[in-house]
């Protein structure tokens, strides 16, 4: 058994990191990725679009997969470069029928090996008899691209609307005993993605905060999607009743606030 | 009978730490705020001391932020003492508050439920080789001597100034290639090593340190013995079940899906590293962050099984090991 180690894949940094992006359905938008190589040794780069892998399952996501030109496409770094790619986004003649208001895709930014797997690039006849005789029979060989995904979100401004509904607050004894598990609830009724944040505070009885939080997340909220946020936060000192009141924010004009009361036994349970 | 009588030590002083608050991420050259709420159930007024000591992740080493927080707590009040400190090195800390009275006896001290994660916003992404030659796959499961090393570096705020979630995983992107056998009545998964005329398919496994059940459960100490043996089904397919079957979600080695068989379903992708506060299968009590990461340069194993219906060829895989966050 033969092994042959190459030199090392080199890193290329991208910005932006994600692209959410106003678009026009009537014709195409353009816009400029920065492609930097900051490492000691040349690279080469290779630019396409993938489909959006979001976190939630089951969703049909409206995909500007094949929406996308870049210019270059392919092409080499030289040490300490950079390069400004220009994209155009030329959105499918439907668009303009259609409903949905956000289109999502990837942007697939690949570092490519300098020894490449010449292997057939598609199961045609004519592509494999091309295919290259390096690969002497019995052999295997490994080739690892290392890739960064931007992920893409195109809206369309006229059809944009952001609504999001805190459709409940619930609360309970956290994993261990002296932890509250707040769950927040938040649906997005909208037409885009939302990113909301917050804060959860505890108020005593007669008023005064007993503890407070941050909560939301970073990662989007689709269309139709519902998220629970999680927030835990230390059991109250003493036994009594509480109030908590959260309070969401997912855009300037939209601040939703829910308050909800409940009490903490001697025995530390929740009521 | 002689009776000696010490001076009595110093008798601890009501003090306690009643909450703490710090700002989690943040820019290497920014304040970072420490505020510590001392409760005084004394009759008098108490001096309180916290020396607010961070501890790096990596390292292990120690250090004290100076100067430390002090002040004077009224009897029967709380107190809310606040700081700021700056020009920390980067790194991910956990933090702990030690509190002390006026005579020096520590009379409390609480530990930070999240880390401190300091740094620069960079995002890179390196895998040492870029090509392995595994030469002739021999029959049956067989390990690939050679590890693959990862460098990576993520540091993006969120909305929230926390911790951006982020992925590292890997997959094979052979669907474009593979066309399995003509008349096949199954199509087999294009995922791991695929032929050069594009019908046949070996699927390729890893391990990395977040693969399998530790020590305890397991019986493999992969931080001293490093990737477990191929041989064991326990290790290869999972461990044995009282009921009979193998619990499949412990394998040790586990499958490198295809591009074209993952979905929105974070179940389909094969992750090797990440962070995540909002997903449950990672965030617990001692892990509220999410952090499933693993030290750069991080290292995985390959390894194949070359079955009896195995075909002689030549084979080929194109790995992807992407970077994603949304």
């Amino acid at each position: 058994m033969t092994f042959l180690f190459l030199t090392t894949a080199l890193a290329v940094e991208v910005s932006p990191t994600r692209l959410e992006q106003a678009i026009s359905a009537d014709q195409p938008t353009l816009g400029t990725l920065e492609i930097s190589n900051p490492s000691s040794r040349a690279a080469r780069v290779q630019i396409q679009t993938g489909p959006y892998r979001y976190l939630e399952p089951k969703f049909r996501l409206p995909s500007a997969e094949d929406w996308f030109q870049f210019e270059p496409a392919a092409f080499s770094l030289a040490p300490g470069a950079s390069l400004t790619v220009s994209y155009t986004i030329t959105p499918a003649a439907n668009v303009r029928d259609d409903a949905a208001a956000e289109y999502l895709a990837a942007i697939l930014v690949d570092q490519l090996p300098e020894e490449p797997n010449v292997i057939a690039r598609s199961n045609s006849d004519e592509a494999i008899s091309q295919a290259s005789p390096q690969n002497v029979g019995g052999q295997a060989k490994v080739t690892f691209v290392p890739r960064f995904a931007v992920p893409v979100y195109l809206t369309l401004p006229e059809r944009e609307k952001k609504e999001l509904e805190l459709a409940g607050l619930t609360v309970r004894v956290g994993e261990s005993p002296d932890l509250l598990r707040f769950g927040v609830a938040l649906k997005n009724t909208g037409t885009v993605h939302l990113r909301p944040a917050g804060s959860l505070v505890i108020l005593s009885e007669a008023g005064t905060a007993v503890e407070s939080r941050t909560l939301g997340r970073s990662l989007p909220i689709l269309p139709g999607a519902t998220l629970e946020l999680p927030a835990l936060v230390p059991m109250p000192g003493s036994a009594g009743r509480y109030r908590a009141a959260v309070t969401v924010q997912a855009d300037e004009a939209l601040l939703l606030q829910k308050e909800i009361g409940f009490e903490v036994t001697p025995e530390g349970a929740v009521k | 009978m002689t009776f000696l009588f010490l001076p009595p030590a110093f008798a601890q002083k009501a003090l306690r730490i009643g909450s703490v608050s710090y700002d989690q991420h943040v820019h290497s050259t920014e304040l970072i705020k420490f505020t510590v709420a001392v409760k005084n159930n004394e009759a008098t007024t108490q001096f309180a001391e916290v020396d607010i000591t961070l501890t790096n992740v990596e390292t292990e080493q120690e250090l004290t932020l100076v100067p430390v927080l002090t002040g004077n707590v009224l009897a029967g009040q709380e107190s809310v003492l606040v700081t700021t400190y700056q020009n920390i090195p980067d790194g991910t800390y956990t933090v702990s508050f030690p509190l002390f009275d006026g005579d020096g006896v520590r009379v409390d001290r609480v530990t930070g439920s999240t880390p401190i994660h300091i740094g620069t916003e960079t995002e890179t992404l390196q895998v040492f080789p870029e090509v392995i030659h595994l030469g002739t796959l021999p029959p049956g499961r067989a390990m690939f001597p050679t590890p693959i090393e990862v460098r990576w570096a993520f540091y993006r705020f969120n909305r929230l100034r926390l911790d951006q979630p982020f992925y590292i995983r890997i997959y094979s992107d052979n669907a474009a290639r593979y066309r399995g056998v003509r008349g096949a009545l199954r199509r087999n998964s294009p995922a791991g090593l695929v032929s050069a005329d594009g019908r046949f398919a070996i699927p390729l496994k890893l391990w990395n340190l977040n693969y399998g059940p530790d020590m305890q459960e397991g019986g493999w100490d992969a931080a001293l013995a490093g990737p477990p043996p191929v041989d064991d089904d326990a290790f290869w397919i999972g461990p044995e079940l009282l009921e009979g079957g193998r619990n499949l979600g412990s394998a040790n080695w586990v499958r490198i899906p295809d591009l074209s068989e993952m979905t929105s379903d974070p179940v389909s992708w094969r992750r090797l590293i990440g962070q995540d506060p909002f997903d449950n299968r990672y965030v617990s009590d001692s892990n509220q962050t999410g952090d499933f990461t693993l030290k750069s340069p991080f290292t995985l194993y390959l390894a194949a099984e070359a079955g009896p219906t195995a075909v002689e060829g030549a084979y080929t895989a194109n790995l992807v090991v992407e970077l994603w966050d949304p």
